[in-house]
Order: structure tokens, then sequence, then C-alpha cells
């Protein structure tokens, strides 16, 4: 499985390059701008930026073959899977490192006086990113990746659908549709992670019943 | 005689084409070449076995071990090369390499390193600036540097230069050298197969045609050249099939020399494989 993972990250090399430019550039916008709304939504964006990557993994894949090829390889179909997302969680894990350097940059400028404010970033970070790929990877494996634009578009619609969604569903406790309330960021990122995991059950056997020709 | 590969009534239903009971075997230490026009059913059959379709019938068994139950250990002794790369265009041969090394228990570094070398293959170019021919020997490489006993290859000397191509077959016969090593290598450039396989398996419209050492075919096999009097004065028993071209019938016949004796006046000549494949495809029969 090493090699496994060890191939999408050579396959997706130059594109994450460009995600950690990207969001290295975020973290240094942020030691400018002294708004909590804003560095938030930074921190959010620099947790979901390496999650794009999926569908480049799996259109690199398509493009060289690699996804037939590799059924050939002796190693069983689910740790095909397993090698994907660990991946996957690997890309999130870049984010929230860079996200990181954002959230300490603002606690050494401000101290807890934004805690909140990081808090919901990462909350909402981990959403669109966990929940974006869950959602993301199958329908690419499903349906194809020459629509590849449109399935990530879509997926990122469907995870902040999800936390407005959340945000309904529990008024009750929160009093009111709030989508910046903590008890809904937390149960979002958790639904998000839920979707995550449940996705690679999802994805092996899609996998398992598709066809190379 | 053991098997490398054994393949019994396959059969697999697309609802514009089937593959058509299609049983063969190969024999440790041979290759055999798998041939048929485009679209005939070679790529089917090959990706029947490799399991990357699921066949409705028939059985398939590879080094002993039946397909169905296919384990990691039988895929190691496995070597698959389909035609163009089958790698990440970002990769290199080294960082290919990296990621081999760590799936293959018996992927051997210094051999694969040697093929670069034999091949030139630059090692640490990106695939994606490399050449179809060079993309081909990349993966012919990676197959080899693991040592499979039996070796598939789909379309796998296509794009190559004829130097390259000869070069690559040569290697094709010493890895069969030791009686070991199979390998099954479909093409439709028979001019190869005549080179280098043991027997030819003749595939068309999703039915095994033939299925014969190719000594026997180049020996026994036969064109008879003649005019429309004498064609009709052959004995249609005689023909395997035939095709007009201007003023002259070609006729394809399986025993060259007694159709010589019982057609004296005939002009009857020795046959490649590609003109046999030829008037099986496009000529008729009786």
């Amino acid at each position: 499985m090493k090699g496994l993972i060890r191939n999408n990250f050579y396959s997706m090399e130059n594109n994450i390059k460009i995600s950690f430019v990207i969001a290295l550039f975020l973290a240094v916008v942020s030691f400018f701008v002294k708004q909590e709304g804003f560095i938030q939504m930074i921190i959010a964006m620099q947790l979901s930026i390496f999650i794009v990557n999926v569908g480049t993994s799996l259109h690199a894949d398509v493009v060289s073959k690699w996804n037939k090829f590799e059924l050939t390889l002796p190693v069983k179909s689910n740790d095909i899977m397993k090698a994907k997302y660990i991946s996957f969680a690997v890309l999130i894990l870049l984010g929230i490192i860079m996200g990181s350097i954002t959230a300490v940059y603002a606690y050494a400028a401000n101290g807890f006086s934004n805690a909140r404010s990081i808090c919901y970033g990462y909350e909402f970070g981990l959403t669109l990113s966990a929940a974006m790929a869950g959602i993301m990877y199958p329908l690419m494996l499903k349906i194809g990746t020459e629509k590849n634009e449109i399935i990530m578009i879509v997926s990122a619609i469907a995870a902040v659908g999800l936390r407005a969604l959340l945000s309904a569903v529990l008024t009750p406790l929160t009093g009111e549709m709030n989508m910046q309330h903590p008890l809904v960021g937390i149960v979002s990122a958790i639904v998000a992670a839920v979707i995550f995991i449940g996705s690679y059950f999802v994805s092996v056997k899609i996998y398992r019943h598709k066809e190379f020709s | 005689m053991s098997m490398a590969l054994t393949i019994t009534g396959l059969t697999k239903k697309y609802s514009n084409f089937m593959l058509d009971n299609i049983s063969f075997s190969i024999p440790s230490g041979s290759i055999v070449g798998l041939i048929g026009e485009n679209g005939a059913g070679k790529s089917t059959t090959v990706n029947s076995i490799l399991g990357l379709i699921k066949k409705d019938s028939g059985s398939i068994t590879i080094l002993g071990h039946d397909t169905d139950d296919f384990d990691c250990a039988v895929k190691e002794k496995v070597g698959v090369v389909f035609d163009g790369s089958n790698f990440s265009e970002e990769l290199t041969p080294i960082k290919l390499s990296k990621v081999l090394r760590d799936i293959y228990s018996s992927w051997d570094q210094s051999y694969y390193n040697s093929l670069l070398n034999q091949l030139d293959i630059p090692a640490a170019k990106k695939i994606k600036t490399f050449s179809k021919g060079m993309k081909m020997k990349l993966s012919i490489a990676a197959a080899f540097a693991h040592h499979p006993h039996l070796l598939i290859l789909d379309e796998a000397t296509s794009g190559l230069d004829p130097v390259v191509r000869d070069d690559i077959l040569d290697m094709f016969l010493e890895f069969v050298q030791d009686e070991e090593h199979s390998i099954l290598v479909s093409s439709h450039i028979t001019s190869d197969l005549e080179k280098v396989a043991d027997y030819i398996v003749f595939i068309h419209a999703g039915k095994i045609i033939f299925c014969s050492p190719k000594d026997e075919l180049l020996e026994h096999y036969g064109m008879m050249k003649c005019g429309a009097a004498q064609f009709d004065a052959v004995e249609k028993n005689d023909i395997v099939a035939y095709r007009r071209q201007d003023y002259e019938w070609q006729i394809l016949v399986a025993d060259r020399e007694k159709a010589a004796k019982k057609y004296p006046k005939a002009m009857i000549t020795a046959v490649t494989i590609d003109e046999i494949m030829l008037l099986y495809v496009k000529g008729e029969k009786e």
C-alpha cells in the first residue's frame, strides 16, 4: 500500500505545490488583515485548498490508465481504495497544518480574543474538505472524470448545504438558525468525517463492480 | 506438460459484441501470439484473463490458480504491459521504481536499472516527455523487473521502431529460455509473432478460428493462385478461405503439399501469418 500512496502523491505533486503556495499566500494575507471574519475564512480556505487535488488524482489515473493497471498489481482492491483515502486524509492534514500558521499568528497577535473565530475557521474548513472529498471521489469514480469541475462544484455546494441543513436541524438546541453556532460547527465537522469514512465503503463497492475495457 | 495459462469456455457478452466460448492454453516455456483484427476480441480476452472485466462464464487458470480467487501471490508472478504507458505522466522512471518496489516483493532494482540502460530510457525525465515507443519500453522494463513467470502483453510492440522491436522480441525469447516462463502477446503485427511465437491463437469476431503451433501453420498452410476455371475445379473441401483479386483467385489451403499433388498445374506458395489472417477475415469460406 505504501507504493500506492507514494504514487498518489507523485501524480498530485505539482498541484500540491500550487496549493502550498496559495495556502502560504493566504497565511501572509492574514498577517495584515485584522478582521475576525477574514481570519476564519482564510483558515477555512487553507484547510480545503488541498482537497481539490482529489479530482486531479483520479484524472491522472484515468489519463495514464494507471487505474486499470493497478488492478493487475499484487494488491487488494480494498487496499487501492484505502491508499486513496489515506492520501486524501493527508491532504486534509496538510490543510490543517497550513491553517495553523494563520491560527498561531492570530493567537500571537491578539491572544484568545479571536479564539471563536479561529475555531469556526477550523470547523468550516474541516466540514468543507472532508465532505467534499467524501462526495466527490465516489461520484467521479462512478461517472468518470470528464465532468471533474462540475462534480467538484456540486460537492462544495453539498458541503456548505450540509452545514446549513444541520444549523436548521439543530435550531431547537441553538435557539435560532445560526451557521456560526459552535454546536453546528462541531456537529457539521463530525458528520463530514462520517461522510468521508462512509464514502470509502461506497468507493470500494463502486470499484469492485467497475469494468475496464 | 504444465500450463502457465488455461482458458476454458470463456464467454463475455456485450450489446454489440460477444466473446464466444474461448478456449486455449499456454504451455510453460512458450510464447503464444493472440492475433486478430481490431475489435476481434483480443483485448477483451486479455482483460478477462486479468480480471479487469467480469466474464459471463468459463474458467481461467493462471499458474495453477483459478482467477476467481486470484491472490496477491499469483499476481506477483504475472507481468502486464498494455498498449501505451500505464503510469502517471508526472513520474520519472526513478520515481516509478520507488512506487513499484514497495508493491512487488520480487522487485529487482539492479535489473530494472540495467534494463533502463539497455533500452536507453532516461531515468530522471518525466514520463510525459517520452515518445510512445519510449513509454512502451519503460512499461516492458517495469514488467520484467519483478521477474514474472507469465508475461501478458496487449499490443505491446505497437509504436516501437523496428530496431527496438527486434531488441524487445529478443528479450522475449531470452525470457522463455528456461522453459519456466511464458508469454501471451496480443498483437496485430504478425511479423513479430512469426519471429518469436510458438503458438498462434487466431481470434475473429469473438471466436477462436484456430489455435496451432506456428511452425505447423507456416509449414502446412499454402496459398493457391489460379484463374476462374481452375478455381471451379478445386474441391470445396480443400478450400479454407478464398478471395478474388481482379482476375486471380487466391485460395488458402490447409495442406499445401497435398494440394500441390492434387492440383499440379496450380501455383501454390507458402503463406505468412498475415496472409492467413487476411484470407480468413476478408475472404469467403466454402
